[in-house]
């Protein structure tokens, strides 16, 4: 089923961020989204990160489908299982077959995105048991519900079979849940009312073009006949934002109450994230086809290579990050009228960490300044270990919308 | 005559299935679009008012992306082609747009 979805989109333009279906979307890489559950597995375990990160894709899918199926006006499980599937290979996700009743059923699932990418990224070096696609399962899990007009929990899901282990395909066990489930999350409405006032930083002129042109091409990326989108040298997903929000919230209050011993180690690894999404989404972009064609092929100028990496997190909905102070080679000032995690916190818990800004602050530092960009930039995961050890950069996070502040902030120096 | 120059991996190739090549100064881009076109490529990216243009090649579902104003050529190996199938047939592709008979650039055509 092929459905026109622009009608339920909607974008907050004074503070780059998009909604669909009522829900908050951001585009990422599969570089960061592998790093990104993997983070969830190295606090909890692999076993509870898998159930923490499912239960995430399905409190944020409940809310992006039950919105989705108001707007088309849906009345049929057929139909709205179908608008499901449309959905999640439109996001690039991969492809799902939903056969499923109101107590649940089997999903079978080709080319989703964790495990797909997993295999391509890790596949020729790694072994792994666990399956990879918690994602699609909580997606399946609120398909179904939303399908069957059931209240959120009524149903859980599991993925029983997936190709990272050498199976030829993915499969998931939708079943009878524990209910009452609270899923929370941030409304496009409730984005309206709380978001501070927007603010505009240096070299606006410069910015704004590339996004326009950006967002342009992004609004013509869908899921091949796969479900997946590759661009930019990565494989794509527009995501659910509130799918990591939950993640990162829920997985911090088990750590707190639980194994307060890896807080530490958890912040740190979400920080990293917001570097590897710099380092390999930016960067990728930067160095692809599709971005000379738009924008021109990097000159290496520190000054433009920052410009191009926030004219990005605008495109992909991180929100509108403004450059306040730039030193080349020594420091670098971001402001901005929150991003897709700090609104969270605003709106749903404050205490909700965050990593995206201030570790993608330091990401595009690397990228200004420690990749050669002529003739050609060499973005690659040797490159991204070699300059991590190197850590020539350091960050400190001044202020903070979650936490009432009219803006988030950091500042970046040399170590 | 050569149109390209040789054959590397590209940034963010996974598993051997991106590749890049250059096409000489003095080639239009334009040309080659037009000559994979008459060969039957489709143009499946629709971005060409983005100045990139995406076409697959009939049966190997093999793409080249050419970026019109620097002349970048990509070449995408179908996610289906087995592993151990994509090196040589990203060198075949190479090989067959590399001695496509193309258009010189009008500065070219010019002796500029």
């Amino acid at each position: 089923m092929k459905f026109d979805v622009s009608k339920a989109r909607e974008l907050l333009a004074d503070h780059q961020m998009d909604f669909l279906g009522g829900a908050p979307v951001v585009i990422h890489c599969h570089h960061f989204n592998l790093f990104w559950d993997q983070t969830m597995d190295d606090a909890l375990g692999m076993e509870r990160g898998i159930e923490v990160r499912t239960q995430a894709a399905h409190k944020a899918s409940h809310t992006l489908l039950r919105g989705l199926i108001d707007s088309f006006d849906k009345s049929t499980p057929i139909e709205r299982l179908g608008v499901a599937a449309a959905i999640f290979s439109a996001m690039g996700h991969g492809k799902l077959h939903l056969a499923v009743g109101r107590s649940g059923g089997l999903v079978r699932g080709d080319s989703l995105h964790y495990g797909f990418g997993w295999r391509e990224k890790y596949g020729a070096t790694l072994r792994r048991s666990a399956a990879a696609d918690a994602f699609a399962a909580g997606f399946s899990t609120a398909a179904t519900e939303v399908a069957y007009d059931l209240a959120p929990g009524s149903l859980r899901a599991l993925e029983e079979r997936c190709i990272v282990d050498g199976s030829t395909g993915c499969e998931i066990r939708v079943s009878a849940g524990d209910g009452g489930l609270d899923i929370g999350g941030v409304g496009v409405e409730a984005a309206k009312r709380s978001l501070p006032a927007t603010f505009d930083g240096l070299h606006e002129e410069r910015i704004v073009p590339i996004v326009a042109g950006l967002r342009d091409f992004l609004g013509g990326v869908a899921g091949d006949e796969r479900g997946v989108i590759e661009a930019f040298g990565v494989l794509v997903t527009q995501h659910l934002a509130d799918y990591y929000n939950h993640c990162a919230n829920d997985t911090m209050a088990i750590a707190v109450a639980e194994k307060p011993g890896v807080v530490d180690a958890y912040r740190a690894l979400l920080y990293e994230s917001g570097i590897a999404c710099a380092f390999h989404t930016f960067g990728g972009v930067l160095s692809s086809p599709e971005w000379e064609a738009m924008v021109g092929a990097p000159s290496g100028d520190s000054l433009e290579i920052l410009l191009g990496c926030l004219a990005q997190a605008r495109a992909l909905g991180f929100g509108k990050w403004t450059l306040e102070e730039y030193e080349p080679g020594s420091r670098l000032v971001l402001s901005s009228p929150g991003s897709y995690e700090t609104l969270f916190g605003r709106v749903c818990a404050p205490s909700t960490p965050a990593g995206i800004f201030p570790g993608a602050a330091v990401g595009m530092m690397r990228l200004a300044h420690e990749v050669d960009w002529q003739p050609r930039a060499n973005i690659s995961n040797a490159l991204y270990l070699r300059l991590a050890q190197k850590n020539t950069w350091s960050v400190v996070e001044t202020s903070n919308i979650a936490s009432g502040a009219a803006m988030d902030r950091v500042v970046v120096t040399r170590t | 005559m050569t149109n390209l120059s040789k054959l590397v991996r590209d940034v963010g190739c996974r598993r051997d299935l991106l590749w890049r090549c250059d096409l000489g100064s003095g080639v239009d881009p334009t040309s080659m679009v037009e000559a994979l076109s008459q060969q039957g490529f489709a143009d499946v990216g629709h971005t060409r008012r983005f100045g990139l243009v995406v076409l697959e090649e009939p049966g190997s579902g093999h793409r080249a992306v050419v970026v019109l104003r620097t002349g970048r050529v990509q070449l995408r190996m179908d996610a289906s082609c087995p592993h151990a199938d994509r090196v040589p047939e990203a060198r075949r592709l190479h090989g067959a747009l590399d001695h496509l008979n193309l258009a010189p650039t009008s500065a070219a055509r010019s002796g500029g």
